[in-house]
């Protein structure tokens, strides 16, 4: 075989070599992007956010909302679970797609002969759900009256629509 | 062991001194090419693989005294090739003294041979197994001859050798001169010349230097000339002789430099496989660092893929946790039922005893306030505490604060909280 002229080919291969080189060199392993231990830690703290939870609280929530009293029969409702007390305040408003109402309701002429009565109304209205009791007020007539001087109770409530 | 062959082409008069130190002498017919009789004598005269040396100097080379810079042979030859063309053909031969330094710079004589049959020579002596170790002017011959090789001040030389004829001087300056002669009135001329030689010298003055004279008839007249008997007398054999001193590849060797016949340099094929093999290497690394980075491309592809899955996962996980905080919020404004106020009411009626009167209830956002008034003439502390007792067992979902110390009138104030346990989350 014959070969290249050498002023060619050591010139050439030199060349070639360096140029190996540089190539080499540039095709370092490009680094994996800086945000991946990040994305790790964000996975970590997100492990419970999975499909499951979010289905038991909808169930949940779900649960809760079909507990609560419809809007429409409520003043019905509180009428009859609380039949001696006078609704002094009535106001609405809404919760998101739920209807909140407060009330402000007075005994009518309370005797301590009337007390059961009052428990039962407020066992009543503390058994239904979405209800909360704001303030209560019982105050004994004073030197010892057969009378209560107040029975108040403000309450609110989540209605359904 | 015999010493190289030297061959001596002088026009058309041949000598070859062998390596025993035999001289034969070969005359060539004008018209008759050289060549073939040289081989014809090397062939009778050396011993196979003998080395040749050749003094060269045949009618059809010219020599020029020309001025130049000290320089490289290589260089010279570009700066020459201005004035002589013909340095630039192919098929020239040339060659140049060693550079002297004289009153007008540097000179040197060049010898051009533009028709050479020294090619074919050196072929046929390749041919015959006769390595040629170099060819050299005659004038190189004489400097590297004693005692002009030594010589400090300057020198002379007169060489005759039948009909041809050379006259040389290096003067006391540096100053190189030279004549070739022929023919019949060689001797004349060659005595003209060495008076013109010796005239370079200062008036007196007899400068050391070499005389080869070949012809009996004539060498009388020569050894009577003036200057000649300083000269020391040489036979041609012993002159020829030192022609093995001469460096092969010297600056004057016609054959040890390019363009003509320039020897193989032993290097080039190791570069030419250096280079090769830089080549092959290269390629080779060249063909790794593709596959590396082939290889990393397909790793950060696939370590991008996993990272945009990740991505895509906790995009997916934090929209469900956005989902989840809204479900847990929306369930958190759904109150429970609130039993334990209505619990407390209870607990309140059934622990109060006939010995306390109480006045006013009161729970607000989850505070609650109970005033009374102990009626019970035994005590004042003992019924309150009986029914704080029973009030504020650990288990019940409210809390009574402790009683306050020292209660000595009969009203009293029980403070505590229910709104944990009357606001609690609706909850399964």
């Amino acid at each position: 075989m014959r070969l290249p002229p050498a002023h060619w080919l050591l010139p050439a291969g030199i060349l070639a070599a360096a140029g190996s080189v540089y190539y080499s060199r540039s095709a370092s392993a490009p680094a994996v992007a800086p945000e991946e231990a990040a994305l790790q830690r964000q996975a970590e703290a997100l492990a419970g956010a999975t499909p499951d939870t979010i289905l038991q609280l909808e169930n949940r929530l779900a649960a809760a909302r079909a507990r609560l009293a419809p809007a429409p029969g409520f003043d019905a409702w509180l009428q009859g679970a609380c039949r001696n007390w006078i609704v002094a305040t009535r106001s609405t408003g809404s919760a998101g797609d739920l209807e909140l109402r407060q009330y402000g309701l007075v005994y009518d002429h309370p005797r301590m002969s009337s007390w059961p009565d009052i428990t039962a109304s407020l066992q009543a209205l503390c058994a239904e759900p979405g209800l909360t009791i704001d303030r209560l007020d019982i105050a004994a007539a004073p030197d010892g009256a057969d009378a209560f001087q107040q029975v108040e109770v403000r309450l609110t409530v989540l209605l359904r629509p | 062991m015999p010493g190289s062959a030297v061959i001596l082409w002088w026009g058309a008069d041949i000598r070859l001194l062998a390596g025993d130190g035999k001289m034969l002498r070969l005359a060539v017919a004008e018209a008759d090419d050289p060549v073939p009789a040289i081989l014809r004598l090397a062939g009778e005269t050396c011993a196979p693989a003998q080395a040749v040396r050749v003094i060269y100097h045949p009618d059809t080379l010219d020599a020029h005294e020309v001025s130049c810079p000290n320089t490289s042979r290589s260089r010279l030859r570009k700066i020459l090739l201005r004035e002589f063309r013909a340095l630039g053909a192919p098929d020239a031969v040339w060659s140049v003294e060693p550079i002297r330094r004289g009153t007008k710079g540097c000179a040197t004589v060049l010898y051009l041979d533009q028709r050479s049959p020294l090619p074919r020579l050196l072929a046929g002596l390749a041919g015959g197994g006769w390595p040629v170790e170099g060819v050299w002017p005659l004038q190189s011959l004489v400097e590297a001859t004693p005692p002009c090789a030594m010589a400090r001040d300057g020198f002379l030389s007169l060489v005759v050798l039948g009909r041809r004829g050379l006259v040389s001087c290096v003067g006391p300056s540096g100053d190189r001169s030279l004549r070739f002669l022929e023919g019949p009135e060689c001797v004349d001329g060659a005595i003209a010349e060495l008076g013109s030689a010796l005239a370079r010298f200062e008036e007196g003055a007899t400068p050391p230097g070499l005389m080869i004279v070949e012809d009996g008839g004539s060498s009388g007249a020569l050894e009577h000339a003036p200057g000649a008997r300083a000269l020391t007398a040489m036979a041609a054999a012993t002159f020829l002789s030192h022609a093995r001193t001469l460096p092969a590849g010297g600056f004057s060797d016609f054959v040890g430099h390019r363009p003509f016949l320039a020897r193989p340099p032993p290097l080039r094929p190791t570069l030419a496989a250096a280079g090769l093999a830089l080549v092959l290497a290269a390629l080779g690394l060249a063909w790794n660092a593709r596959q590396d980075r082939a290889r990393t491309r397909r790793q950060f592809a696939t370590a991008r893929e996993q990272q945009a899955n990740l991505r895509q996962w906790v995009e997916d996980r934090a929209a469900a946790q956005a989902r989840i905080d809204q479900l847990t919020l929306a369930l958190s404004r759904i109150p429970g039922r609130a039993q334990p106020l209505c619990d407390f009411l209870a607990a309140l009626d059934r622990a109060t005893p006939t010995a306390i009167a109480l006045q006013e209830v009161t729970i607000q956002g989850g505070a609650l306030t109970v005033r009374g008034r102990i009626i019970d003439d035994a005590g004042p502390s003992g019924a309150l505490s009986r029914l704080w007792r029973v009030l504020a067992v650990p288990d019940a979902p409210w809390h009574l604060d402790d009683l306050p110390a020292g209660q000595v009138g009969a009203d009293f104030t029980l403070r505590g909280s229910i709104a944990a346990a009357a606001r609690k989350a609706a909850a399964p």
